[in-house]
């Protein structure tokens, strides 16, 4: 009997468990997600497009054909992919370096403030005190003017900017939502055995942080990231669509070509087709949601304790 | 509680203070209001130029001219822009377009979201609730710009729903009328902007509500109420509903600057000639007063919804008014 249950346990130990990380088991939770993955890929394509799109733009943006001055060209003509747009400029050239500067602008403020907000947010998470103290006043400051006014102060402060310069400015106030929720995070890890077993191993305090605490909040800082990129992009949009964004005088962009929609605001005497709003609006509300599912999916991933449903 | 309120309210006016310094000294060292004088160059342009500057103390440093601005703000508030228009009246009309464009579109959020929110965590997972989570997750992600625009394109393309901006003549200046005036006109006038923001906090605010609902179903005193044979009605909107209320209260009273920034931009894109409409239009004359003026007033609106927010809070959770 005995004997028996010696042999299944050695076998269940000698048997080779295959070794499964936090990482892969989070990469394998994604995967079962084909919403999330097919949204990542989206995004994913998205991203790159708009990286590469002053290379693989078959004109310059601001390039006039008169001929379709005031006519403009329709769709899918040879040379003109998506048309020309009310001022004889070929569109599919005005789209590509819009979601240029939507892409570049994001991915810059997201990443920034993501690095901003990690390293103020465990700051006011594990020293209390007078870090905390100060880091709350921001954030606080921060959350009592809409993010829209004081972006578009700077933004103006500073024109005209460009789109890199747009993303520095958007991470410089962004970086509060990240700090709030690393701060949350961080702060119950304080008393958890492993970071008092660290210690008492001898471990200084800049290694609990990186190597023990930080791992543990890899999930809320990921989820916060790509939502952050969603926020940037409707900001982006936003103030471009108010005319206050990147210059824009040969360099459009999303939201400024959305204007052309709304009778009265547009920049044109003579009203653009429909398609010249609608495929911006198009690209930037896909942007905005597949990176919102992409982001929905990871956490899911990566907090499957947390999970809601 | 009152030690709460009170802090929070100095916080607020703290708050506001760093918002007026900055942005007047942020305006008024990167502005001149002087500058269509410098383009043309006759005595006469130059005098008025003289004149605006000496009465503005354009040359004084700018902390001089902050503390000048604040003290006499106390005596007689925003005083005038350099064009030589008193501020206020203009802008008060604009602040109560756009606190009635908030207000009506935080109500239309609230009503939704307990609405979605009841239907969703009552059914779970039934057709309901996901067409439901579906369409408010599109509606919480797309821009509210981009919401704006698509109900005015289609709804209403000059902006009001079944009328028209008619130009009026007012003491012998063409303006734009708001519109049909009474009751219906504000409907007219507002109906459209406040869905447009309400669509985009709904999708968000709904889905807070149905998980902090699901929880609260789930608790022992819902049990209880069910358990004594409640009818069913009252234990979801009495016992259950008020737990859930409050983070949902919390988080909007929280994030009521995305909002105000929402209806912004619905102001813009509608013609409802807010704060939206006079930030864009000031931005274009470079006067840091009127500016300021503009932000004070933003900032105050975003702190006063919070401060409402707070004395919701209060009204819905015993222990916060009894803690200190």
């Amino acid at each position: 009997m005995s004997g028996s249950e010696a042999v299944a346990i050695t076998a269940a130990v000698a048997d080779p468990v295959p070794h499964r990380g936090p990482w892969r088991q989070a990469g394998a939770r994604f995967l079962r997600r084909p919403l999330g993955v097919s949204a990542l890929a989206v995004a994913l394509a998205l991203v790159v497009l708009g990286l590469v799109a002053p290379r693989i733009s078959p004109y310059p943006p601001f390039q006039i054909w008169m001929q379709y001055l005031n006519h403009p060209l329709g769709l899918f003509h040879r040379g003109h992919l998506l048309g020309t747009d009310v001022l004889g400029r070929d569109f599919l050239a005005q789209v590509l370096y819009g979601l240029h500067e939507t892409v570049v602008a994001s991915l810059i403020c997201a990443g920034g403030a993501t690095v901003i907000g990690v390293v103020a947010g465990t700051l006011a998470g594990w020293y209390e005190g007078a870090a905390d103290a100060a880091i709350g006043v921001v954030v606080a400051l921060a959350a009592g003017v809409p993010a829209l006014v004081v972006v578009l102060m700077v933004v103006l402060y500073e024109a005209p900017v460009v789109p890199m310069w747009f993303g520095v400015i958007l991470m410089l106030y962004l970086w509060t939502s990240i700090a709030r929720v690393v701060r949350a995070a961080v702060r119950p890890l304080r008393s958890r055995e492993f970071v008092e077993a660290a210690r008492a191993a001898g471990a200084s305090e800049l290694r609990i942080l990186v190597r023990h605490a930080l791992p543990n909040v890899t999930g809320p800082i990921v989820v916060g990231a790509t939502a952050l990129v969603g926020q940037a992009v409707t900001l982006i949009a936003t103030i471009d669509f108010l005319g206050y964004g990147t210059e824009q005088g040969d360099k459009p962009t999303l939201g400024g070509l959305l204007v052309d929609a709304v009778p009265g605001l547009g920049k044109f005497m003579v009203q653009p087709p429909d398609r010249n709003w609608v495929i911006p609006a198009i690209l930037i509300a896909l942007l905005v949601v597949s990176v919102n599912v992409a982001g929905d999916a990871l956490d899911d991933a990566l907090n499957p304790a947390g999970r809601r449903e | 509680m009152t030690r709460y309120l009170v802090r929070r309210l100095v916080l607020a006016l703290a708050t506001l203070l760093a918002l007026s310094f900055g942005s007047f000294v942020a305006f008024g060292t990167s502005f001149d209001p002087t500058y269509q004088f410098n383009l043309c160059g006759s005595e006469e342009c130059k005098q008025q130029r003289a004149q605006i500057v000496a009465e503005y103390h354009l040359h004084d440093p700018i902390l001089s001219r902050y503390w000048r601005w604040l003290s006499g703000f106390f005596h007689h508030g925003f005083g005038t822009s350099t064009g030589g228009f008193p501020i206020w009246p203009g802008l008060e009309h604009a602040l109560e377009s756009t606190a009635e464009l908030l207000a009506a579109a935080l109500v239309l959020t609230l009503l939704a979201s307990l609405a979605i929110g009841i239907v969703s965590a009552l059914r779970p997972r039934s057709g309901v609730d996901v067409v439901l989570r579906f369409a408010g997750y599109l509606s919480w992600s797309i821009p509210t710009v981009l919401i704006a625009v698509l109900l005015r394109r289609w709804l209403a393309p000059t902006g009001i729903i079944g009328g028209s901006v008619a130009p009026i003549q007012v003491q012998g200046i063409t303006v734009l009328s708001d519109g049909p005036a009474g009751f219906t006109g504000w409907l007219a006038r507002f109906t459209l902007p406040a869905v447009a923001v309400a669509l985009g906090l709904t999708g968000l605010y709904s889905r807070y509500l149905r998980s902090a609902l699901a929880v609260a179903l789930a608790q022992p005193h819902v049990v209880v109420a069910r358990g004594k044979g409640l009818p069913e009605r009252v234990v979801v909107l009495r016992h259950a509903l008020r737990t859930a209320l409050v983070p949902l209260v919390s988080l909007v009273s929280l994030d009521v600057g995305a909002a105000v920034g929402a209806t912004l931009v619905a102001d813009v894109v509608f013609p409802t000639r807010g704060l939206g409409t006079m930030l864009l239009g000031t931005l274009k004359s470079d006067d840091p007063f009127e500016l300021t003026a503009i932000l004070v007033c933003l900032g105050a609106t975003v702190l006063a919804a919070t401060f409402l927010g707070d004395l919701a809070i209060a009204a819905l959770d015993p222990r916060t008014r009894s803690a200190e």
